[in-house]
This record gives C-alpha cells, structure tokens and sequence, in this order.
C-alpha cells in the first residue's frame, strides 16, 4: 500500500483539528442545553390532582414559596398557562406543604435562592401526612412569570 | 421551555460563529497553493463576524421578548449588552480592514485582535453568569 495516500499536509491537519474541536464544543453545547430543558420541564399539577395525589406516590407542583422555615416550606400551587406563564389561583386554596431532604438537589440555582416569594419546581414524594417529601428544587424564578387568574371570582 | 430552547441555541451559535470567525484567519493566513489573494480568501471570516452578530441579536431578542428578566444577573445581561456593540464595532474595524488600499493595517489588526479578545471575555464571563 502506498503511504503516500495517507499523508496529510500541514493546512489539513489545522482544519480537522478546528472541525473536530467545533464538533466537541456543539456536542457539548447542545447535550448542556437539551439536559437543562429536560430539568426546566415544568410540572402541570392542578390544586384539586395534588390534593389527590396518594401517599408513596411521586408528585411534582410548581408554587410560589409563601414561607421558609428551615427546611418546611410552604407555598401555593400555581396552575399552568403556557411554558413560561403561570397563574395564582384566584381563591384561596391549601398551602402545598413540603420538607427538603438530604437527598434534596436544587436544579438551575443554589440552595440559598430558596426563599420567599420565589417560584419553585418542587418534587419528591407524597408522604402519609400529605407533606412532599422533596427530592429535587427547580429555581424556576427568571424562567416563569407569574399572573394572577382572572374571571373566576365574582 | 421553548424560549429557553430558542435563546440557548442562538446564544451557542453565536458563541461557535464567534469561535470559527477568530480561527478563520488562522486557517486561511499560509493556504499552499491557494491562487486568491490573502483578503479574498478572507471571506468566510467576514461572514462569520456578521453571522455572529445577527445570532447574538436573536439571542438578546428571544431573552428578552417574553422572559421574566427580574431574576437573571444583571450584570451579565449587562456585559451581554455591552459585547453586542462591541461586536458592532468589531464590524466595523473589520470593514476597514477589507480595503486593499488601507494605510494603517498594523495598527488595525492590533485593534481588531485586543477587540477580539475583549469580546470573548465577555462572553465568557455573561455565560457564566447568566447560564441556568
């Protein structure tokens, strides 16, 4: 066989090394985002489906934290409009009430963002004092904004 | 998510125009056997850098058409912003450095280097403080 054929000059060889390198960082690039959009899919859980949601089975609400006390957090279950709109109900409706764990991660932000006011992901799992058992937070503040329901109230 | 979709990817094309764009002179400077003159071989790194620009612009218009910006970093929406019109200006050095007859060549592609430079800088740090 000839070695001749094989031989790649200097110019070439800085292109594969650009189109590879390019490659790697699109790869890169684009797994990073599908993984974070996968983690940003939000929750459409409806007050009246959390309530009925039973024991040992996994749930996930999207709410607005209402109070941060150590690790219990209360909020209120906001319903979906659209990817990046949610509403708050416009009656008064039970506090999701939840407890951060040690297995507890927090997607797209730091555990010190967990505060009041701000709109969370929450998942985890239902226990027997209907109290979600969190095992993921998803600071969703910055991704959602949040109306307030119109046309249900007199 | 279909907003985040669309600012993520627009954000990284213009990150990798930007990349090929700075290499592109690199990879055309010493072509054997090429018959074009240096600045017609250019060409590919002329289009990169309005590319660039026209992809950041879409980044900066999806992140702010419909995103709720109060809890982003505002000083890497900031550095952003700035980058944009550095970009600009980029272009614009680059235009003068497209004519055959321009005097202070030197001069300009140092500008046109340190601007590079400056720029990923900024991307680099508005991706770090600004990526979810």
């Amino acid at each position: 066989m000839d070695s001749q054929q094989f031989r790649i000059n200097e110019a070439s060889l800085k292109w594969i090394i650009f189109l590879a390198m390019l490659a790697a960082v699109a790869v890169w690039a684009v797994r990073g985002v599908l993984v974070r959009a996968q983690q940003m899919s939000t929750a459409d859980t409806t007050v009246s489906a959390f309530a009925s949601i039973s024991p040992g089975s996994s749930a996930k609400a999207v709410v607005r934290l209402e109070s941060v006390k150590g690790n219990e957090l209360k909020g209120t279950l906001l319903e979906r409009q659209s990817d990046t709109v949610y509403l708050l109900p416009s009656e008064r409706t039970p506090p999701v009430i939840a407890v951060l764990t040690s297995d507890t991660s927090v997607v797209m932000g730091k555990p010190q963002e967990i505060a009041v006011g701000v709109v969370v992901q929450l998942g985890g799992t239902i226990d027997a004092n209907h109290v979600l058992q969190t095992n993921q937070v998803v600071i969703l503040t910055g991704y959602v904004r949040v109306s307030q329901k119109q046309g249900d109230s007199p | 998510m279909n907003n985040y979709l669309q600012t993520a990817f627009s954000g990284w094309t213009g990150v990798l125009l930007f990349g090929s764009g700075l290499a592109m002179p690199y990879l055309l400077r010493r072509s054997p056997g090429a018959k074009a003159l240096y600045l017609q071989r250019m060409w590919p790194h002329y289009w990169l850098g309005y590319l660039t620009f026209f992809a950041s612009f879409a980044h900066a218009w999806f992140a702010m058409r419909s995103w709720n910006m109060c809890g982003m970093n505002l000083s890497g929406v900031w550095i952003a912003t700035v980058a944009l019109l550095v970009i600009l200006w980029q272009i614009g050095v680059g235009l003068l450095l497209r004519a055959p007859a321009q005097s202070n060549r030197r001069a300009l592609r140092g500008l046109l280097f340190w601007t590079m430079a400056l720029v990923a800088g900024l991307i680099a740090l508005h991706v770090a403080l600004n990526r979810p």
